[in-house]
């Protein structure tokens, strides 16, 4: 007799697969509830590691974004920072596909680019702060992100995301420099 | 593509730089926003640099071993070491859930929950430090 369908019961059975021999109860059904609570358990589980799931899902941008901040230290936390993967695949994808004409990209290219991304960050972040405890800001600004960049070859790329700010006198007596050079 | 789309998230980014940096230092909201950029050109760089090598070998399709050459040949070595690993780790990991996923098959019941946690083991394993 099925007796299983309640609603508000949600913990037992997530399936009312009509098991109700005791036979097979203990063997399908406990399957089942031990199935809930390893779900339970896993749940809990899961969140420690907080591994992002390597196939692709539509909502993986909002469970990005939701995930709750652990404290990273960069020594220390050596073990958790491996697992975690810091950005969305599907971004990292669109990215990657938008400015070339890569028509494939396998999965194990946008892992890679994804850590590789955090790593520049963390790199890039830290030498800029390191600039402006140079400057002796409290603020990590937008010249301390363009000082590091002109000032190190490795991020020659960045040269025209990150141009120095020059201000406006000093930029027009460059020109008028340069158009005296030239006549 | 809408311009939040075309770049990483901005919260992903600050919340990294958050836990990279001491906690005393702050960020302005433009220089946030530039690293956000910046990260972004990052990726076109290396995935323009590794699409151009499968070009060159009549390759479609770009992957990992790509990328780490990529990082390698733009001068970015410490990139390629610390990524090297999780390479390797991330194909063990792959293999692995593949063996998960068909023994789970097999014997009818959904997918196994430790197929998340055996990735994360393997990487843990591995991880050591990413060269600093």
């Amino acid at each position: 007799m099925v007796s299983s369908k309640e609603p508000n019961q949600e913990k037992k059975k997530p399936r009312s697969d009509g098991v109700n021999t005791t036979g097979a109860r203990s063997a399908r059904s406990s399957g089942s509830r031990t199935k809930n609570k390893e779900i339970n358990v896993q749940t809990t589980v899961k969140k420690e590691p907080e591994v992002q799931e390597i196939s692709e899902s539509s909502s993986s941008d909002s469970v990005e974004e939701a995930r709750r901040d652990e404290p990273m230290k960069s020594n220390g936390g050596g073990v958790e920072d491996a697992k975690m993967i810091r950005f969305p695949m599907n971004r990292i994808r669109r990215i990657m596909r938008s400015d070339n004409s890569a028509p494939q990209i396998m999965q194990d290219a946008v892992f890679l680019v994804n850590k590789a991304t955090e790593l520049f960050i963390e790199r890039f972040s830290g030498e800029a702060y390191e600039s402006s405890v140079q400057d002796k800001k409290k603020f990590i600004h937008y010249k301390h992100l363009s000082s590091v960049v002109s000032n190190d070859d490795r991020y020659e790329f960045l040269a025209d995301c990150v141009p120095e700010k020059l201000e406006a006198e000093v930029a027009l007596e460059e020109w008028e420099r340069s158009m005296t050079d030239a006549c | 593509m809408a311009d939040e789309d075309r770049l990483l998230p901005i919260a992903n980014v600050g919340r990294l730089m958050k836990q990279i940096l001491p906690s005393n230092a702050k960020i302005s909201k433009e220089a946030k926003q530039t690293v956000q950029e910046c990260a972004t050109e990052f990726i076109s760089f290396v995935t323009c640099e590794a699409s151009d090598k499968c070009h060159r070998e009549n390759r479609k399709t770009v992957n990992g071993d790509d990328i780490w050459w990529a990082l390698s040949t733009l001068g970015l070595d410490n990139y390629a070491d610390a990524v090297g690993r999780y390479l390797h780790k991330y194909r063990e990991a792959e293999r692995e859930r593949a063996e998960n996923n068909k023994s789970s098959n097999d014997s009818g019941n959904e997918r196994e929950p430790n197929i998340t946690s055996g990735y994360s083991r393997v990487l843990e394993k591995g991880s050591s430090s990413s060269a600093r």
